[in-house]
């Protein structure tokens, strides 16, 4: 060897100077994760019981054969039909409430903001108050209202439609704000400073082109409204999640694998009808238009019309209903009751303790997702050949199309009321969700690592480790991030079937007409999904130094 | 230590990358491979490290057939080959310990694998190997960090790491510069020498080639246009080599030979670029 080199001073530590950081990290993740083992309830062997296994086997065992009596079937169309009928009506409704909130939101129908004008501030201000009030409405899940307008309206299907519009009218007229501002600025401003109307800059200036943005985003939420209006039956507000409650609660197997079936079935309906209009969106805008409305428009917004129509007429409510005097009397009776919030020592604590069960539900489920969809991802990945991915592939996409609550009730069922069946469905959920997103990393990252190391003889495995691995890690924690932030709200409302966390305190109290204290709870969710928001937001752009 | 007996390879794409190679080396034996590019040195190099399975032809790696071995044979068969990259494909965000602690994936246990994820177990080999190309306080640098020519570093640093019996280098100094290609040459060279492995390197620059190697296998249109010791390597044959490529010799430093103005006549017996500097 050349000498210059031996001669080298060897100035460099024998030591990784990353491993105390390391060491910190994994004591700092060892001291978080064991108070949430506790609180979470992690019991993993109460799944064995015999008591339990009997219970589920039993249950299991009705599945075969669903129940097809022409009775059930009956009401099973029924109730299916009320589901779809919830969702559309419950987004038309959403879409009113949107509307107006989007326009008043919107920068780019500002008037003021030209040169500044005159009410600049004032404009402002109306603008930041209608923004928190969308924040509020979205960022209360659709369960908590269903919950609680159940209370107002009775059961049955208007508390789910009247939840969907609150919930989503947030969403979609945040989304819709935001489609506005992002498309070209120059038609609108023009518009206005020529001293049009807002409404008209609107239809003249920004429709033309955003219209296809707006429509694709919003069928896109139906179909999302398809899947929560199932789930809302399940606190009294109709549908195919009622008929689903009451089945399991009577350990009826044969009814629920029906009913599980019909719901795989209508949401598979849902997404395909959902990409092939949104498919369609995409396609035209180049076609034969009459002053500028093309007839497929014209056909799709009377279907749209008829659909609305019939699914208030199916639902047996009536919008003016909704929206008159009257109601909006009721449901304001009723929210002062809300008020103000109990604020005492000995609730605040207990509802510190309901957070903190809701936080290491969410986190240790999604943690164990976080696993077993990297086991998964494995296979799903075709890395152990064809046959292993489409059988693997499968089993994800069963976990993740059966929703939480309903993986929840199950899992109540195997382990008992408390958090950690909370824990186990949403582990058993988004384990389907991340374990689809992992496998795709894997496919997607380069193989050029793992393929020179392979072919250096390197065991599969660890090639994986040490050629694939640190590519995707990045995403693959940014993915889990964004589902804990999802699960954190799923968190809280599992406790209605007896999960635990806040939802359960929640359920309790509005059963006891103690609205005071449901209202700080509710006031945590919102408090809890908006910290957990900042928190993954700023370990995500930590992940990516 | 390898042997190839008529050896054909079609790429998937339906180009023909080697027509009835032959060649062979014995243990110990340090060859460099020098050819225009597309010639073929790549997929050569990648047959010789069992990446590649000849369409025709007889291949014998390390007194083995590899190709009708067995999968964890093949695999061990695999790890006492060696292999530095052009580009070395090493993830960004992997430290230049990690990548270089990688080469001994295959002897190491999974367990072990594992375990130096958490905490390099070897930092001494790994320092030793980067120290004795001049990177030794980039240990712990992360490779994104590294320069083209530093990744490079880090590539052969892997290949001593590892220590094979057969060490393949795909022009593994092309983003070094002169100095340093020749110092990285040299390590290279005396590494395989003290181990008594074989040690075959693809070069691009003829004169780094002949100072530094003593047979030097000529490759041109997938076939073996001339296979014999430095010395005997002359002008002619190179022009014939590189006839595709104009009218320069590549070589390692900028300033290439000229061929004569005037086509068709017989060129004057110019200095080879030769250095007698190498190890």
């Amino acid at each position: 060897m050349n000498a210059t080199f031996a001669a080298l001073p060897l100035s460099v530590p024998l030591r990784d100077p990353a491993a105390r950081g390391r060491a910190a990290w994994v004591l700092a993740g060892l001291v978080i994760l064991w108070p949430l083992l506790s609180i979470g309830e992690f019991h993993p062997w109460v799944l064995f019981e015999a008591r339990n296994l009997k219970v589920v086997a039993y249950f299991l065992a009705g599945f075969l054969p669903p129940e097809s009596s022409p009775d059930f079937l009956r009401e099973l169309a029924q109730a299916t039909l009320q589901t779809l009928a919830i969702a559309t009506a419950g987004i038309a409704l959403a879409f009113l409430i949107a509307v107006p909130l989007a326009l008043l939101a919107t920068q780019a129908l500002s008037v003021s903001r030209l040169g500044p004008g005159p009410g600049q501030p004032r404009a402002r201000w109306l603008r930041r108050a209608v923004r928190g009030l969308m924040m509020i409405l979205r960022g209360i899940p659709e369960l908590v209202w269903a919950l609680v307008f159940v209370r107002v309206f009775g059961l049955g299907p208007t508390a789910g439609v009247l939840a969907l519009g609150l919930t989503y009218g947030g969403m979609l007229a945040k989304v819709y704000a935001e489609i506005l501002e992002s498309g070209d600025q120059r038609p609108v401003r023009t518009l206005l400073e020529a001293g049009s109307g807002r409404l008209a800059a609107l239809c003249y200036g920004l429709l033309p082109g955003s219209a296809q943005d707006l429509t694709s985003y919003t069928v896109y939420r139906w179909e999302c409204a398809v899947r929560a209006s199932v789930v809302m039956g399940f606190v009294g507000a109709g549908g195919l999640g009622q008929l689903m409650d009451q089945s399991m609660k009577m350990l009826n197997g044969g009814e629920a694998a029906s009913i599980l079936i019909s719901f795989l079935l209508l949401v598979l309906l849902a997404d395909a009808l959902s990409s092939w209009l949104r498919r369609l969106l995409a396609n035209t805008g180049t076609g034969n238009s009459v002053a500028g409305v093309s007839a497929l428009a014209l056909t799709l917004a009377g279907a749209l019309g008829l659909a609305v129509v019939l699914s208030f007429h199916l639902l047996e409510i009536r919008l003016g209903d909704l929206l008159s005097w009257d109601a909006a009397q009721q449901i304001a009776d009723f929210f002062v009751g809300f008020f103000p919030p109990d604020l005492s020592l000995a609730w605040l604590h207990k509802v510190a303790q309901g957070a903190l069960e809701t936080i290491a539900i969410s986190a240790l489920g999604t943690l164990l997702a976080a696993a077993g969809g990297l086991l998964l991802a494995l296979p799903a990945s075709g890395r152990y050949g064809r046959i292993a991915a489409a059988a693997t592939r499968f089993v994800l996409n069963a976990l993740r199309s059966v929703p939480e609550l309903v993986w929840a009730t199950l899992m109540a069922l195997a382990a008992g009321l408390g958090p950690f069946a909370g824990v186990l469905a949403l582990a058993v959920h988004t384990c389907g969700v991340l374990g689809r997103l992992f496998a795709e990393s894997f496919q997607n990252a380069s193989a050029a690592s793992r393929n020179a190391l392979i072919e250096s003889g390197s065991p599969p495995f660890a090639a994986f480790c040490y050629g694939t691995l640190p590519e995707v890690l990045p995403q693959l924690v940014a993915y889990t991030l964004y589902r804990w932030e999802m699960n954190i709200r799923m968190a809280a409302i599992l406790g209605f079937v007896g999960a635990g966390g806040l939802g359960q305190l929640l359920y309790v109290e509005l059963s006891l007409f103690h609205y005071a204290q449901a209202s700080t709870l509710i006031a945590a969710m919102l408090l809890l999904s908006i910290a957990v928001d900042s928190a993954s937001a700023k370990l995500r752009s930590m992940m990516n130094r | 230590m390898f042997r190839l007996d008529a050896i054909s390879l079609t790429h998937a794409n339906g180009h023909v990358a080697l027509r009835e190679v032959t060649l062979a080396a014995g243990r110990g034996e340090q060859l460099a491979i020098i050819g225009p590019s597309g010639a073929g040195k790549t997929t050569l190099l990648r047959l010789l490290s069992a990446a590649l399975r000849p369409g025709g032809g007889e291949l014998t790696l390390l007194d083995t057939t590899p190709w009708s071995l067995a999968a964890e044979a093949l695999r061990q068969l695999r790890s006492r080959i060696g292999v530095a990259h052009q580009t070395p494909p090493l993830p960004g965000r992997q430290r230049a310990i990690t990548a270089v602690l990688a080469g001994r994936l295959g002897v190491w246990p999974w367990w072990k694998a594992l375990a130096s994820l958490a905490y390099p177990l070897d930092i001494a080999g790994a320092r030793q190997a980067l120290a004795a190309l001049d990177l030794a306080e980039r240990l712990f640098d992360r490779c994104d960090r590294l320069s083209g020519g530093q990744l490079q570093r880090v590539g052969v640093a892997r290949l001593l790491y590892q220590k094979p019996q057969l060490m393949l280098a795909d022009e593994p100094v092309s983003s070094l510069d002169p100095t340093l290609a020749l110092q990285t040459l040299q390590v290279l060279i005396a590494d395989a020498r003290a181990r008594n492995a074989t040690l075959v390197v693809s070069l691009h620059a003829v004169d780094l080639a002949l100072a530094c190697f003593p047979r030097i296998v000529g490759v041109r249109d997938g076939r073996i246009a001339f296979d014999r010791p430095a010395a005997k390597v002359d002008e002619i044959l190179l022009r014939d080599l590189y006839a595709a490529e104009g009218r320069q010799l590549p070589t390692q430093d900028k300033q290439s030979l000229a061929t004569e103005d005037t086509p068709g006549a017989i060129p004057a017996p110019a200095p080879l670029p030769r250095r007698n500097n190498c190890a």
